[in-house]
């Protein structure tokens, strides 16, 4: 990308040198021009009225010219450098009430919509910039608070009714059928996972999840919720292994990271076949976690609204990684990548 | 013992109503945060279950203006916001408890029973069912005196049972307390660790006390209750 600071830098380097070269050229040219048809005039030594008239050759103008020109080439170096250099911390100054504005705008986030941008010492040019900017911050605050509020109205409005048929169900469940009474509270509670679902990711798109990064030895937490993704694949006879090649730790708020790799395996249980192995690996990027199954019929039919791999890919920005999917061969592999700023030293012991 | 529920929803609110007056409380409702002020300022309670988003004043209001008033009465907020800032500015505003919606009966009235038990100053630290114990605080369970070894999932499952006794649990609420994560509740795992704990409490020779209660979930209660 190109550099405004160094535009204006050569702008201003260039300006410099093009001045300096056409004065230099006049110079050059009304000197040869001058020493060609003047006349000097010089009076005698020992003759008071005598007088000596004469006018230089054409070698001795050229030498003359010729050291005009070998000076100017001499200096032209430092007259360059000097004309870049000052060039450098004008733009450096023009262009500070910008990286100014750029740092204040890159503090605020979701979480201090509130602030506003200040330029107290800036040029009367960013006044206009300073007034709109804040005049479009004050319009974000706005939407997004009504945006928080819109969500907040429609858990409330949804989890209602959701707590009113649970409640009756639990009312009714002695009275109608058994098998009729665990249907319903296995909808019930499928109902109510989705809508906690879809407003995590409404959250997590919104850019409102509150990140509390803390370290996480992944090895260990993975570790510890393995057990019951091996008895739910072991329901179907399959099996969920952990090969941890290198034993690192990821700094991420450890809620969202179970709810990345909840949402990874249970697709893994639910839509794949075979065997479910998770591979943690240190590269040169940084860290990465592979879950790695063959592709299962439903997966393959298309079955499933996929609201478990868009809330991963809503997640992850957040928590320093990335996820890159991919299914051949009959195989479908889902790897969260930490880069390696987020990767810290080994058997980092943490919870 | 006399309840105060606030919620603007009259069906949610006259199911709680029934589930409580079922367990023996008495019950007033209100129908905004308004009248729950009113109602509060008027009578003494033994505990409030206040629903958060309400018109005319919200929960968090109320219960800010009875605490500013010197009303102390506990309160558990139900709330349809599960995010921690929700949680953590109900409980900064004067509330004990905080119970997500969709919620199970068994669970706000176990929830209500440690408030009121905190309040007697009655210890919670061990419960017991039949000749069951279960120690919060050292985490062991010990049944006929016979010390029994829990993982932490199941002494999380038996605490769940033990303070819901003798009510069933039903699936959906030991998924949600037992597990962070929502498991689907259509699969296994539930009754697999069900059955880990029976192996280890209903050992043959002594009567069980963990039911299935079909259509229901798990109850634990001693064979004739």
């Amino acid at each position: 990308m190109k550099s405004l600071r160094w535009r204006m830098t050569a702008w201003f380097a260039l300006s410099v040198l093009l001045v300096t070269v056409v004065f230099a050229s006049i110079t050059y040219l009304h000197l040869r021009h001058e020493l060609r048809y003047e006349r000097w005039e010089r009076k005698h030594p020992e003759h008071a009225d005598w007088r000596l008239h004469g006018s230089y050759s054409e070698s001795e103008v050229d030498d003359i010219a010729g050291e005009l020109w070998r000076l100017s080439l001499i200096y032209a170096l430092p007259v360059a450098v000097s004309a870049l250099c000052i060039g450098y911390l004008l733009a450096h100054r023009s262009l500070a009430s910008v990286a100014d504005l750029s740092r204040q705008l890159a503090e605020i986030n979701a979480r201090n919509l509130r602030q506003r941008v200040q330029l107290p010492c800036a040029d009367r040019e960013f006044e206009a910039i300073e007034a709109n900017i804040n005049g479009l911050l004050a319009r974000m605050e706005t939407s997004f608070a009504q945006l928080t509020e819109y969500s907040a109205n429609v858990a409330h409005e949804l989890r209602t009714p959701l707590t009113l048929m649970r409640l009756k169900v639990e009312d009714a469940s002695s009275e109608i059928r058994p098998e009729v009474a665990e249907a319903l509270q296995e909808e019930l509670a499928r109902l109510s996972e989705y809508v906690d679902q879809c407003l995590l990711l409404a959250s997590a798109d919104q850019g409102r999840l509150v990140m509390r990064p803390e370290p996480i030895a992944l090895r260990r937490f993975i570790e510890e919720i393995l057990d019951d993704y091996q008895l739910w694949a072991g329901q179907t006879g399959r099996t969920v292994t952990l090969l941890a090649v290198d034993d690192f730790a990821v700094v991420a708020d450890c809620r969202y990271v179970k709810q990345v790799l909840h949402n990874l395996l249970t697709n893994a249980v639910k839509h794949g076949a075979g065997p479910i192995r998770i591979t943690l690996a240190k590269d040169p990027r940084g860290a990465c976690c592979r879950i790695e199954n063959a592709i299962g019929p439903a997966a393959a039919a298309g079955q499933g609204h996929g609201m478990g791999l868009r809330i991963v890919r809503a997640l992850v920005p957040g928590l320093g990684c990335s996820i890159e999917t991919s299914a051949a061969g009959g195989q479908f592999t889902a790897a969260v990548r930490w880069e390696r700023s987020t990767v810290s030293g080994e058997r980092t012991e943490v919870a | 013992m006399r309840i105060l529920i606030a919620d603007d929803d009259a069906k949610v609110a006259e199911h709680v109503r029934r589930g409580l007056s079922e367990a023996g409380y008495a019950v007033d409702v209100a129908q905004d945060g308004a009248e729950a002020l009113w109602l509060a300022e008027n009578h003494k309670y033994d505990a409030m279950v206040l629903d958060v988003m309400m018109p005319v004043q919200d929960g968090l209001t109320a219960i800010r203006q009875m605490r500013r008033k010197g009303i102390l009465t506990p309160a558990i907020f139900l709330t349809a916001r599960h995010e921690l800032q929700d949680r953590v500015r109900g409980l900064d505003a004067g509330a004990d408890d905080y119970l997500a919606k969709p919620f199970s009966m068994v669970e706000l009235l176990a929830r209500l029973r440690a408030l009121l038990r905190r309040q007697r100053a009655e210890p919670v630290d061990r419960l017991r069912v039949a000749d069951l114990e279960l120690d919060l605080l050292a985490r062991a369970a010990e049944r006929g005196g016979q010390r029994i070894a829990l993982t932490n999932r199941e002494f999380a499952l038996l605490e769940l049972l033990m303070m819901a006794a003798p009510k069933p649990v039903s699936k959906t609420a030991i998924v949600e307390h037992v597990w962070d994560q929502h498991f689907d509740s259509g699969t296994n795992v539930v009754n697999v660790y069900v059955n880990y704990l029976r192996a280890k409490i209903d050992k043959p020779g002594l009567p069980p006390l963990i039911h299935t209660v079909r259509g229901i979930g798990y109850a634990l209660k001693e064979p004739d209750a």
